[in-house]
């Protein structure tokens, strides 16, 4: 191969790299998925000082005010204003101090001219050292100029209405799909480690949220196999068997929670309703044990 | 109370300091002594008696302060609470090692283990700066005795056997609470006492105005130790700040944080000076600034944390040890500068190498002296960060807060050049065959590519491209035409810089975490991207004297159940503290962190906090692959070192140094002549809404009279402290003009009705629920009142209860003006 193709190939070769890399870089800088409306809120918040806390931005501190703050950021951003607009009413309302990254006026101007002025020093010293290149004079003025915009610009800039960036605010994962992975998650858990009546208990409850109370029976059954002296699991799964149209099968149920636990308000309620039309007379007596542990529970405290 | 141990202890500390002294004169004296020719290593009668005094007063200056050490040891394993620090630092449920590592949990005794760190380092110095000429190992060794005589002052001002025991009760629980906090003092310690060897070849070079033979080795090998060490000390500060304090994150641009990154980018950029292979450029000139800077900002670190000037979680409670150290900083400062100025400017006095090296150094020289200078600029920066808004609050009276976006914008140009040159490194080092740039180049342009493609963000694409590259570039190879396998400098530098692009792959990816916050009652679930976690269990139990609520959670992932989460909130009842216990369940593509933020077993439910971020792991997989760098690079190298010929050179004059004097007297001038903010009373902020008695309000109806707004909550206690007074002065200025009108923050309406009932309200209050009202009103916490005057304007705001004095002397006046 002679050298003048040789260095042709490597030339070629050079650019394709550059094409390639540049590629991934293009294809993310133009096809960037807009923020959800939590990461904007977290953005913004994160930007905060907790005025309650030593050290802490907004967005992670547990503080009382920071929690309103971060609800006024949420409301903000919601009315359609930017996230500067957000900023400077918090810096009206508590001082600058509020801001993590101080404005460009006052005492904090200090924080971005001494870095440039650092930054410049240095530039002018390095191009001085390496002597009269024009070249290196040159990109060293040309950094620094850019540096500048880069630190400065955004405090010079006018702040803009954040009208238009509302529009594309995509919602937060839907919550449907959260429930369902939810459910799926609980159901292998379950399996994994059958002996565990939580699991069964939050599966069945997140199989009745879901609208499948249907399938949440059997968890519930489980459930209360599992922890046979348990009124309020007992009551659960009759209650479900209720709701899917077996109170036959609920009424055994009940009774055997009574029969465990005499004054478990919301079983003497079921039961009560239940048996109202096969026998009004003990229905009646039950709902008044009903009324009577209720007031009993209500005089309490 | 003063026991005989507790003298013994005082009596060691001082005979410690005397023989610091003693050994800092006698190297001193070694040092001044006429010698023959420079370099010679037959010293003459005095030199020799100097040099064997000196070793040996160091020697018994150690063996006192080990002595010191080991006598506070047993105090403390036997918990003799007859010594006010012990009992000030250990309590009785304390297991052995948290009593043995309480020896560094308070200030004497931190500052005693920094004694012990440099004198280990004096001692090991001077077995190991053997390649100096005795003449200029004197003065080394002088130095280093000098400091131990400095610290050892500071020692005895702060001493463990003469503190007081103090009303801080035991000690913070955070220090008890996790294995890490028992180490990470002395690793770092150790790391800034290694730093004082280079700090004294940098006095000795300027002392001798040229690099003595044997300098460049023994100041790499020193700082490489340093670094290694520093590296692991501030990388577990960081993993001990994400894995314990339950915030999530692991670098917050804390002042005391910074104050220990500052020594280490010095350092960083010294390693870069020294190296066998980056001597190239300005290499002397930056070598002899650096090694001095390092150990200077080491103590400027020990000033910010221990003197109480700058607000910090991490720093020691405020103490009167701040003019001390500040003297000390001074002590150090000066006579170094003084040497630089006599020098007129490093590099017109000091060998800055000769000329032609400058410029032969071409493009590498260039590029390394341009990395010496991006490093020491993020150094000026953090440090401006650091220190200026203090100075600031002390010059001008306003707060700034300087946090994490500030540093983002100013750090992040920097950090990409550095990232760019780091890419390049392979083809800077001197003495080495360049790789092939096509494989390294085509693997950075892949990864590019991909990550930009499926990721969506550039600039993590172009990160993970020069991280990919630099990688592949330095991969250690045989080298095709010498047969040379590649030595410990190479793999070690390698290692280095393989860390530190991972790391930084690390950092930006780290920006793409998701955080979500919910109350969960059990049996619920939090989802966070495709990673939910569900709540299945809430309790509580004691565990040795504090109250431990614990959660289980079932993490999914995409519908998978891939484990159990078991975040712990921990409540020190005597400390009134209460500390998070995340829980951390990592994997090669993210983290899932999960933190109870707060929990109420008796209703089952409980605040959650889900937090998904993306490659932490890589960061501390980076952090260990630094600190193996730093290791293997600093194992001894086998034949003897080459040491650079001194020369002594007097170059053109140049300008810098005065140029660089007029810097702080621009900055000065800039700081004043920034225009004040006026501070013409604004309009008051909107307050309208439903009272407690459910009548609407509003603050602007009001306009005409004089407005007390109010800010209260019934379950705040102080604000039942100073209801009478608004009370009486609504009564008493009613006539005059003065309204009253509350906003009940973040409260419940009954226990506020009762509230307002007990206390005899005249006045009505605004419901604000979720505290949204107040935050307009700039309110930090309750109580707090503002005065707003008869044109509606907010004139005034009085945080904290208010007393009668505020009444009569702000109030009133208002009101009858």
């Amino acid at each position: 191969m002679s050298r003048r193709r040789r260095s042709w190939s490597v030339a070629v070769l050079a650019v394709v790299l550059v094409l390639v890399a540049a590629a991934g870089a293009v294809v993310a800088l133009t096809d960037r998925e807009p923020p959800t409306a939590t990461e904007r809120v977290r953005a913004v918040a994160s930007s905060l000082r907790c005025p309650s806390c030593l050290g802490e931005h907004v967005a992670d501190s547990t503080s009382p005010v920071a929690e309103s703050m971060r609800l006024v950021v949420a409301e903000q951003l919601d009315a359609g204003r930017s996230p500067d607009q957000v900023r400077a009413w918090f810096a009206d309302a508590y001082g600058d101090e509020v801001l993590l990254e101080p404005p460009r006026r006052g005492a904090a101007w200090a924080l971005w001219v001494v870095p440039l002025v650092v930054v410049g020093a240095a530039a002018v010293w390095f191009a001085r050292r390496r002597g009269r290149h024009t070249l290196g004079t040159t990109a060293a003025v040309v950094g620094v100029a850019m540096l500048g915009i880069w630190w400065l610009a955004p405090g010079l800039l006018p702040t803009s209405t954040g009208g238009a960036l509302t529009a594309a605010v995509p919602s937060d994962a839907g919550d449907g799909d959260r429930a369902g992975s939810a459910v799926s998650v609980l159901r292998d858990a379950a399996e994994e480690q059958p002996g565990r009546v939580e699991l069964r208990t939050a599966l069945a409850r997140q199989l009745e949220e879901a609208g499948r109370t249907d399938a949440a029976v059997p968890h519930w059954a489980t459930a209360v196999r599992l922890r046979p002296m348990d009124a309020d699991l007992r009551y659960r799964y009759a209650f479900a068997l209720a709701r899917t149209g077996e109170p036959d099968r609920a009424v055994p149920v009940l009774e055997q929670t009574l029969a465990i636990d005499a004054h478990h308000p919301p079983s003497l309620l079921l039961l009560g309703s239940s048996i109202e039309e096969s026998d009004p007379e003990r229905s009646a007596a039950l709902l008044e044990r009903y009324r009577a542990a209720r007031g009993g529970a209500e005089a309490e405290p | 109370m003063t026991t005989g141990p507790m003298v013994t202890g005082t009596v060691l500390l001082a005979v410690s300091l005397a023989a610091a002294v003693v050994a800092a004169a006698a190297w001193g004296a070694a040092a001044r002594s006429p010698a023959g020719p420079a370099g010679s290593r037959a010293p003459d009668r005095t030199a020799g008696r100097g040099a064997r005094l000196g070793p040996q007063s160091l020697v018994v200056s150690a063996v006192s302060i080990a002595g010191a050490v080991l006598l506070l040891e047993v105090a403390l394993l036997r918990r003799d609470v007859t010594w006010p620090y012990v009992e000030r630092v250990t309590d009785s449920g304390m297991s052995a090692y948290f009593r043995a590592t309480a020896m560094w949990s308070a200030l004497e005794g931190s500052l005693l283990l920094w004694l012990a760190a440099l004198v280990t380092v004096a001692v090991v110095a001077t077995a190991t700066t053997r390649r100096l000429a005795p003449q200029d190992r004197a003065v080394v060794m002088c130095v280093l005795a000098a400091l131990v005589a400095v610290f050892g002052v500071v020692s005895l001002v702060a001493s463990p056997f003469t503190a007081a025991g103090g009303s801080g009760g035991s000690p913070s629980p955070l220090l008890r609470d996790h294995v890490a906090m028992g180490v990470h003092p002395p690793l770092l310690y150790a790391g800034f006492a290694a730093l004082a060897v280079p700090y004294a070849l940098s006095v000795a070079a300027l002392v001798r105005r040229r690099l003595p033979p044997g300098w460049t080795a023994t100041t790499r090998v020193w700082n490489v130790v340093a670094w290694t060490l520093l590296t692991a000390g501030v990388g577990l500060g960081a993993w001990w700040s994400y894995a314990v304090l339950g915030w999530g994150g692991y670098w917050a641009w804390d002042p005391v944080e910074n104050a220990s990154l500052l020594p280490w980018l010095a350092s960083t950029a010294l390693l870069h000076a020294v190296g066998p292979r980056t001597r190239s450029g300005r290499w002397r000139t930056w070598a002899i600034l650096l090694a001095g800077l390092g150990f200077l900002l080491v103590v400027l670190a020990q000033l910010v944390t221990r003197s109480g000037l700058v607000e910090s979680v991490h720093a020691f409670t405020t103490s009167a040890l701040g003019p001390v150290l500040a003297t000390v900083l001074g002590g150090l400062v000066l006579p170094w500068v003084a040497l630089l100025v006599r020098s007129r400017s490093p590099a017109d006095a000091l060998p800055a190498g000769a000329v032609g090296s400058a410029r032969g150094g071409g493009v590498r020289g260039v590029a390394l002296d341009g990395q010496r200078t991006l490093l020491t600029v993020v150094l000026v920066v953090v440090a401006v960060g650091t220190l200026l808004p203090t100075a600031l609050l002390l010059l001008t009276g306003d707060r700034v807060s300087v946090g994490p976006p500030w540093y983002q914008r100013t750090l992040a140009p920097f950090a990409l050049l550095l990232l760019v040159l780091l890419a390049a490194a392979p083809w800077l080092a001197r003495n080495r065959q360049p790789p092939h740039p096509l494989v390294p180049g085509a693997v950075g342009a892949a990864t590019c590519c991909v990550v930009g493609i499926t990721v969506r963000d550039p600039v993590l694409a172009v990160v993970a491209g020069l991280a990919a590259f630099t990688v592949t570039a330095g991969v250690p190879v045989r080298s095709r035409r010498g047969g040379l396998s590649p030595d410990r400098h190479v793999i070690g530098s390698w290692l280095a810089h393989a860390g530190v692009a991972l790391g930084a792959v690390a950092v930006v990816a780290g920006s793409h975490g998701t955080v979500r916050e919910a109350v969960l009652p059990v049996g619920e679930t939090l989802a966070s991207g495709d990673t939910t976690v569900t709540l299945v269990r809430l309790d509580q139990h004691d565990d040795a004297g504090r109250q431990v609520a614990e959660a289980e959670l079932l993490v999914g992932q995409d519908g998978q159940h891939v484990g159990t989460a078991v975040p712990e909130l921990r409540w020190y009842p005597d400390d009134a503290a209460m500390l998070a216990g995340p829980d951390i369940r990592s994997s090669f593509v993210d983290d899932v962190y999960v933190t109870l933020l707060d929990a109420d077993p008796a209703s089952g439910s409980a605040n959650v906090r889900l937090a998904v971020t993306p490659l932490v792991g890589w960061l501390w997989a980076a952090v260990s692959l630094a600190v193996a760098g730093g290791l293997v690079a600093s194992a001894p190298r086998r034949g003897p070192a080459r040491t650079p010929a001194a020369r002594t050179h007097r170059g053109r004059s140049v300008h810098t140094t005065r140029a660089l004097a007029v810097l702080p007297a621009l900055v000065l001038g800039l700081v004043g002549c920034a225009a004040a903010e006026d501070d013409e009373p604004g309009l008051a902020p909107p307050l309208a809404g439903e009272g407690l008695d459910g009548q609407e309000y509003d603050v602007a109806e009001l306009r005409g009279s004089v407005v007390l707004v109010t800010a209260w909550a019934s379950w705040c206690a102080p604000c039942r402290d100073e209801m009478p007074v608004l009370v009486d002065a609504h009564e008493e200025l009613a006539d005059s003009g003065l309204e009253v009108l509350g906003i009940n923050v973040r409260d419940l309406r009954d226990p506020a009705r009762q509230f307002v009932s007990e206390q005899g309200l005249s006045f009505p209050s605004i419901v604000d629920q979720q505290g949204t009202k107040s935050v307009a009103w700039g309110l930090r916490g309750v109580p707090a009142t503002y005065l707003v005057d008869r044109e509606g304007r907010l004139v005034e705001q009085h945080p904290g209860p208010v007393t009668q004095e505020w009444i009569d002397t702000v109030v009133e006046p208002e009101v009858r003006r």
